[in-house]
């Protein structure tokens, strides 16, 4: 078999068992087992199949994604995210898409305290949602942004899909998480233009109200004494990162510890909350991680098989431009992003886009900032964007047609950000490039 | 961890969810414990990150068949919803069939992997020295409660739980 027969049929196989409703992690052991035997030498394949799904997640380059994920859950389920959106709602006022803004303040601050992009999502949806319905907001204005934000969460540390997208495509995991940081902060202020923008030159969108009359102590304190504690949580993890102090477990450990204190300090944490946060924490852990036990087999056959050597033979001798390659793995992504999960997505595309990466010379944390964009992207693409059907639960007056067409312009520009970072490297790579060696 | 009574296989499932819950918080505790041993100079723990890893591990393997009885695997549902309920219920249920088959397989071949490393008496050289097979005497019986997972939902036509609204994804 050529190596294109041979990957149109693993990946039509995988793809076939994932249409028909199989969970991914399934999906990717039936399709490895077929490939494991007809490409791995038989039973000896298989075994191997096995030996690898127990090894996989042995590994301390994943250990930062349960301590990740628990951050944000804990931040979610004991209510101090929601006291900080307060103290974000209560500083910004008298601004066109006033609501707007706050989620988008909000969910920038709750994405350096979460690594989960649906938490985010739910935890504005859940506050802001109602109150800006109340207040008139059309829903174009009102879910846009919700969602918009809520995928930073993937970009800004800590971010559990950035550690495994390191951890998988032999990224440094460090320069990963800190490069992802000024390219979210550019597609926060972005997004928050553009709200400003609309609002001004079509106010019906988000009809002004009068905010209550307080004082600057009155806007201010919320803040000081909700947002700026929790800030240096996350400054603790990043500096500690950026410093050389600590690893990035390490520092996801020092952040899941800071946050349970944090939450004992502002006396909101109660068992409850810490059982519920601890449940949803496993149920993540183990669905991603389960992923990568079933699928880490999937570079090796591709391998053994020729295929990914075949495709970057035949990528290299098409004699394409770094610049149009690089344009198609994006649109690759995009389009996988329509109709498949983030894990997913990464286990099919970096066993074959990692090579090219290296052969054309791309620098790898650039490409994998790139990489997490495009699946930040995806978050918000139909018919399968998940925080759409967040932002649905959330809304359910609202219909899905709305809701996609509210995001359309922030994934517009979140797709101009990508344009700049290909165009203006350094943005994304000034800030790995002043972390202690 | 569900809350839900039910029989052996059900309190099974949570107990070992439930051991998945505590050693995540042991996780979380060790990694602190270490960083703030290191940082004081406190004690050395050189074994810290051969048992996390371990650890890791054990909590993916154990919490699997919790994560399926709760349906909480992402499967991609978008085609399966566009067919009618009697086709939906068909297809899913083949899903289900192709899951318990690969879970078989995946039972057979873990045991003879674990049966293979017990013969071969392999030793593991980390912190500490052990006999491979500790590292694949999870598999086997992990899959087989998945698989009987799998089974229920074939014989029951779909999962226990119904399906959450999407909180899947990180």
């Amino acid at each position: 078999m050529a190596w294109y027969e041979i990957l149109l049929v693993l990946l039509g196989t995988l793809v076939l068992f994932m249409a028909i409703g199989l969970p991914v992690v399934f999906a990717f052991f039936a399709t490895n087992l077929i490939g494991a035997f007809v490409f791995m030498g038989g039973e000896n394949g298989v075994m191997q199949l096995v030996r690898n799904a127990v090894d996989a997640v042995q590994s301390f380059a994943l250990l930062p994604i349960p301590l990740f994920i628990l951050m944000g859950e804990i931040m979610f389920y004991t209510g101090i995210a929601a006291r900080a959106i307060d103290a974000v709602d209560k500083l910004i006022a008298r601004v066109p898409g006033r609501l707007s803004l706050v989620a988008i303040v909000g969910g920038t601050i709750f994405s350096s305290l979460s690594g989960s992009t649906i938490a985010n999502t739910a935890m504005l949806g859940s506050t802001l949602l109602p109150e800006m319905y109340r207040r008139g907001y059309k829903p174009s204005i009102a879910i846009g942004p919700i969602v918009a934000v809520g995928g930073l969460a993937m970009l800004i540390p800590p971010s559990a899909l950035a550690v495994l997208l390191g951890s998988i495509a032999q990224i440094p995991i460090g320069g990963l998480l800190v490069a992802a940081i000024v390219p979210a902060l550019i597609m926060a202020v972005m997004f928050f233009g553009y709200v400003i923008l609309r609002c001004r030159l079509d106010p019906s969108l988000a009809p002004p109200y009068e905010v209550g009359a307080l004082s600057w102590r009155e806007r201010l304190m919320p803040f000081v004494q909700y947002v700026l504690p929790l800030s240096t949580i996350f400054f603790v993890v990043v500096g500690s990162i950026i410093g050389g102090i600590a690893t990035p477990t390490e520092s996801a450990a020092l952040g899941a510890a800071a946050s349970l204190i944090a939450a004992a300090a502002y006396r909101r944490l109660t068992w409850k909350s810490f059982v519920v946060s601890i449940r949803q924490t496993l149920r993540f852990t183990v669905m991603t991680l389960f992923i990568i036990c079933g699928s880490i087999t999937f570079s090796q056959i591709m391998a053994f098989s020729q295929a990914s050597s075949g495709l970057s033979a035949a990528v290299l001798g098409a004699g394409l431009a770094p610049l149009a390659l690089l344009a198609v793995m994006l649109l690759v992504l995009l389009f996988l992003g329509c109709f498949m999960d983030q894990v997913s997505m990464m286990m099919i595309t970096v066993p074959l886009f990692m090579p090219l990466v290296q052969q054309f010379g791309f620098e790898p944390v650039w490409f994998g900032v790139l990489m997490l964009m495009c699946l930040e992207i995806s978050l918000a693409t139909p018919p399968f964007g998940l925080l759409l059907f967040v932002a649905k639960g959330a809304s359910p007056e609202s219909s899905m047609r709305d809701i996609v067409l509210s995001v359309a312009p922030f994934v517009a520009i979140a797709l101009a950000v990508v344009a700049l970072l290909i165009v203006f490297p350094q943005l994304t790579l000034w800030l790995p490039r002043l972390m202690a060696p | 961890m569900s809350g839900k009574a039910g029989g052996p296989l059900d309190r099974l499932v949570d107990g070992l969810a439930l051991v998945a819950g505590v050693l995540l918080c042991a996780l979380v505790g060790l990694i602190c414990v270490d960083v703030a041993a290191r940082t004081f100079k406190l004690f050395a723990t050189p074994w810290t990150l051969d048992v996390a890893q371990y650890m890791l591990y054990a909590i993916t393997f154990l919490g699997a068949p919790w994560v399926l009885r709760e349906d909480g695997h992402i499967a991609i549902e978008v085609f399966v919803e566009q067919l009618v309920p009697r086709a939906r219920r068909a297809l899913r249920r083949a899903s289900d069939a192709l899951g318990a088959a690969v879970c078989a397989v995946l039972l057979l071949y873990g045991a003879r992997l674990l049966w293979r490393s017990i013969e071969s008496r392999n030793l593991v050289y980390a912190t500490f020295v052990f006999p491979e097979w500790y590292l694949f005497c999870l598999a086997p019986p992990v899959f087989l409660l998945l698989l009987l997972l799998f089974l229920r939902r074939v014989t029951r036509g779909g999962p226990q739980a119904p399906r959450e609204p999407p909180r899947e994804g990180i």
